[in-house]
């Protein structure tokens, strides 16, 4: 029921479709991570491994894919379609698509929620649905390029800003990877064989994953920052120019990293060494936009202390600069020989997962929120302050656990007595492990927990509330 | 010199790179630089704080 459209020009952007996008960010945030915290458990106590289907080999792409593309995607859907409108001064293009792709993407991750328990998968990490959900993926993500990019071209502006640029090639991207890597012959409907064998079929597989970390996890995200941070900092970003050459070097550096994951493998040495090389040189343009993004606060950095939005916006800067030092470090072979396989892998992901793409998703949330329900801010301030500590304090537990975890089982399996036997058996790595994966456990549950809160204080912002579509901003000619 | 594939492939890195550095060059050419500034400030065209006089509620 439309009450208000006074002294505007009556049109209003299509909030709609972010506030359903917001809102499932939350649950599925709870959801993913409530099953990593699960899985995490099942380690520490292996009689939690309950029959088949709640067993951690069925349990952890559910957590993976929930995290990843339930709570990510949801998140960078929200935000996406938001901005996109805010910096085209337009509404949504085809805002009935935007619809399907709501429910479809739900209807995805309820798809995903069923039948991975059930042990339906293509064993490809990051890419386990069977076929039949392959295609519905294909079709959401499709319409979400149409009214994204057809947002862009019905734009009010001049220029495309830099938000939607990041958002764009995180679109493109992933329907490129997804579409080549999902390649399969079905055998029944629900099971499928890889279009590609042996080691090509493990390069596409991590051309893929890396590439989903690269476009799905740090792409999306970097167009969340250009826009929530300097919103909440009230300042333009500190180079602009800057942001344009850390889009492209990005972009041409980010597909030839995939190799590391197969160091040591069957695949050709010299291929080895250009992932290693290109990931080393991936160092720059992280770092040109973790610096573009903090610096953008320069100035103003007074706010830090006042505004628990911009802390978890810049700590997320942080973790994300701590992710992309470590991981082209861990792409040199040498490392890598220590590193891969063990639980210092899992660390860096978190380090990531849940210092950048969280913290970030959770401050641009807080953001939106009040200004999608006709709220002047969250219900509780203070409540925010409170889940950015609970946030940070788990994400550091988890992380040193898992540092000392993975460097330490490193070690085991490399060391060789005298005579050229191995030091340890591997299950004595295994029950060296179990005191830092219960501090991963409280780690973890400590960053859920931090997501009840936000439940809560969501819950109160918008209870009672009716939703609130912002007028157009008419083009500037009309202010002549 | 024999023309395979390769050399079409090493060819297009090189075009790649090229690009890159014409895309850094005319980032920082001075010209450029009211473009970006008009370009950084769009987030800030409007106010995005809630109007309720202005706006839709539903």
């Amino acid at each position: 029921m439309k009450t208000a459209a006074m002294g505007g020009v009556g049109e209003t952007y299509d909030y709609r479709v972010v506030r359903q996008f917001s809102l499932m960010t939350v649950v599925w945030g709870i959801v993913g991570m409530l099953v990593g915290v699960i899985i995490a458990a099942q380690l520490v106590w292996p009689e939690l491994n309950f029959g088949e289907w709640f067993h951690f080999g069925r349990l952890r792409p559910l957590h993976t894919n929930a995290v990843i593309f339930a709570f990510g995607g949801c998140a960078l859907m929200a935000t996406s379609l938001f901005v996109v409108q805010r910096t085209c001064h337009t509404r949504l293009f085809a805002p009935w698509l935007a619809g399907f792709v709501f429910w479809g993407w739900q209807a995805v991750i309820v798809l995903a929620a069923i039948t991975l328990p059930l042990g339906y998968t293509q064993g490809k990490e990051y890419a386990e649905l069977e076929w039949p959900i392959d295609i519905l993926i294909t079709l959401v993500w499709v319409s979400y390029a149409i009214v994204f990019f057809g947002t862009i071209v019905k734009r009010k502006t001049p220029h495309i800003y830099v938000a939607n640029w990041f958002y764009g090639a995180f679109i493109l991207a992933v329907a490129m990877l997804h579409l080549v890597n999902s390649a399969a012959i079905p055998a029944s409907f629900w099971k499928s064989y890889s279009a590609y064998a042996g080691v090509q079929d493990a390069m596409i597989q991590w051309w893929y994953g890396h590439n989903a970390v690269g476009f799905f996890l740090t792409a999306g995200f970097l167009g969340m920052m250009y826009y929530f941070v300097p919103k909440q900092a009230e300042r333009p970003v500190y180079s602009y120019r800057l942001s344009v050459v850390h889009f492209w070097a990005l972009i041409f550096t980010y597909m030839w990293a995939g190799p590391h994951h197969l160091h040591y493998t069957a695949l050709p040495d010299w291929t080895q060494s250009l992932g290693m090389v290109f990931s080393l040189i991936l160092l720059a343009p992280s770092w040109g936009g973790m610096i573009n993004g903090i610096m953008t606060l320069s100035g103003a950095w007074h706010k830090l202390r006042t505004d628990p939005i911009l802390k978890f916006l810049i700590t997320s800067l942080s973790f994300y600069g701590m992710s992309t030092f470590e991981g082209p470090m861990m792409s040199i072979k040498t490392v890598n020989a220590l590193s891969h396989y063990t639980d210092w892998t899992i660390g860096h992901v978190h380090s990531g997962a849940l210092g950048w793409v969280a913290m970030i998703s959770i401050g641009s949330i807080y953001y939106l929120i009040p200004r999608l329900f006709g709220q002047e801010k969250m219900y509780s301030v203070p409540a925010i302050s409170i889940h950015f500590w609970m946030s940070t304090l788990g994400v550091v537990l988890y992380i040193a656990a898992m540092w000392i975890a993975g460097v330490m089982q490193g070690l085991m399996w490399r060391a060789i007595n005298d005579d050229g036997t191995l030091t340890y058996t591997f299950v004595e790595s295994v029950k060296a492990t179990y005191p830092f994966w219960f501090i991963r456990f409280l780690g973890g549950a400590l960053f859920l927990a931090g997501m009840f809160v936000m439940a809560w204080n969501v819950w109160k912002t918008i209870a009672g509330q009716k939703a609130y579509n912002a007028p157009v901003i008419a083009p500037a000619a009309a202010h002549a | 010199m024999d023309y395979d594939i390769n050399t079409l492939r090493a060819a297009v890195t090189v075009a790649g790179f090229a690009c890159f550095i014409v895309i850094v060059i005319m980032a920082w050419r001075p010209g450029a630089q009211r473009a970006h500034h008009e370009a950084a400030m769009l987030p800030f065209a409007d106010d995005d704080r809630v109007h309720l006089d202005s706006g839709e509620t539903k």
